[in-house]
């Protein structure tokens, strides 16, 4: 068992390790590989390398250390600490459930677990419109213009205009955001969204 | 009149489901459910062409001193006054612009099914209720009060406030 001073507790089961949430999340089960040499000072490191099952925001605290994982291959694997699982988690339950305010937490902490939210149909549409924008507060263009351009085809109209939100954030730094959103200008089928996105453009113009 | 700053404008065009309308524009952003006291500004104008320069002003206050200037405008506000309700309270603000601090009101529901209903008047009637506010029209008010009128306020607080310094810098670029 690693030892944990902190609820939700890990546990080892079967070669995985075992997060067991201290109130509103279900037992989540993620997959970490213990690094022994790395322990620095009082808390130990862990490395993630897998997901088991998606169960909550709890386990997508791990999807964006999985992610971030993948994406650092070539180098050494992303290693999270004992006491960032604490703070995450701590950070994460402070809201009751989804909303504005976590998105914007996530969108500069764990915008990989945003991300996973947006992807994984985590989300009412209702929410999805707030986490879109959000998601334009992390400074990852990449990210942000992969995750958002697809939603400039949702069918909800908020959720398109959400996505214009965060990712006029980013307009003067990609040109395929900017011509998505000049084409939005002239095809969306909502006025809403049609001069939300004008007002994207008129930003640019006006620097 | 007392206007409400629209979250999303897509939401209030129509076709959108009425609840779907309240969980995006009268809920907390804190996760803790729906906004039953939901904040509005109080113009006193009459006639038409004041009205919507009042709005304006509470609109553009509204923004600057509570949205970064790289953010989202929310370019619409909705006029939520009835005749038959209740008038809403006046109640302490966070705007750093007086205007909006003595104008700011805040309705007082019972439960969501008043809530309910209000938005359902307000969606009813919305062609009439909502203006629409461009990033030009925010950012030629800006000017103005900052270029052409020298207004006290502005220039105080966009030497003082580095919220507002970053708005006024960057419209007083062009």
């Amino acid at each position: 068992m690693i030892s944990s001073t902190f609820e939700p507790q890990i546990k080892e089961e079967d070669g995985l390790y075992i997060i067991k949430s201290a109130s509103k999340q279900p037992t989540t089960k993620i997959k970490i590989q213990k690094l022994n040499t790395s322990v620095s000072n009082s808390f130990k490191t862990y490395a993630v390398v897998g997901i088991v099952g998606v169960v909550g925001s709890v386990v997508l605290t791990f999807a964006d250390a999985e992610m971030r994982t993948t994406q650092n291959t070539s180098s050494s694997p992303t290693i999270i600490s004992s006491k960032r699982i604490e703070n995450d988690i701590n950070n994460i339950h402070k809201w009751p459930t989804h909303c504005q305010d976590e998105f914007d937490y996530l969108s500069q902490y764990h915008p990989g677990i945003l991300v996973a939210l947006i992807k994984n149909n985590e989300l009412e549409d209702t929410l999805l419109t707030f986490a879109a924008e959000s998601l334009g507060l992390s400074k990852n263009t990449e990210l942000v213009e992969t995750t958002l351009l697809p939603l400039l085809n949702h069918q909800f109209a908020p959720v398109r205009e959400g996505a214009i939100y965060g990712l006029q954030r980013h307009i003067y730094d990609s040109s395929k955001i900017l011509e998505a959103i000049q084409y939005v200008t002239l095809k969306d089928t909502s006025k809403g969204v049609r001069t939300a996105a004008q007002d994207a453009i008129d930003m640019l113009e006006s620097v | 009149m007392f206007i409400r700053i629209i979250r999303r404008k897509s939401a209030w065009e129509g076709t959108t489901p009425l609840e779907e309308v309240i969980k995006m524009e009268f809920v907390h952003s804190n996760g803790t459910g729906f906004d039953l006291k939901p904040s509005v500004y109080k113009i006193d104008s009459t006639d038409n062409d004041t009205k919507r320069s009042s709005a304006l002003r509470a609109h553009t206050e509204h923004i600057v001193s509570f949205l970064q200037p790289r953010a989202p405008q929310k370019g619409a506000s909705i006029d939520t006054y009835f005749s038959d309700l209740p008038l809403p309270e006046q109640t302490m603000s966070k705007s750093l612009f007086q205007y909006t601090q003595n104008s700011h009101h805040e309705y007082e529901f019972s439960d969501y099914g008043q809530l309910y209903n209000f938005v359902e008047r307000l969606i009813n009637n919305k062609d009439e209720r909502i203006l629409e506010f461009t990033r030009s029209d925010v950012e030629l008010y800006i000017k103005e009060k900052v270029e052409t009128e020298q207004n006290e306020e502005w220039i105080s607080l966009s030497s003082s406030n580095p919220q507002v310094y970053l708005w006024t810098k960057r419209y007083l670029r062009n």
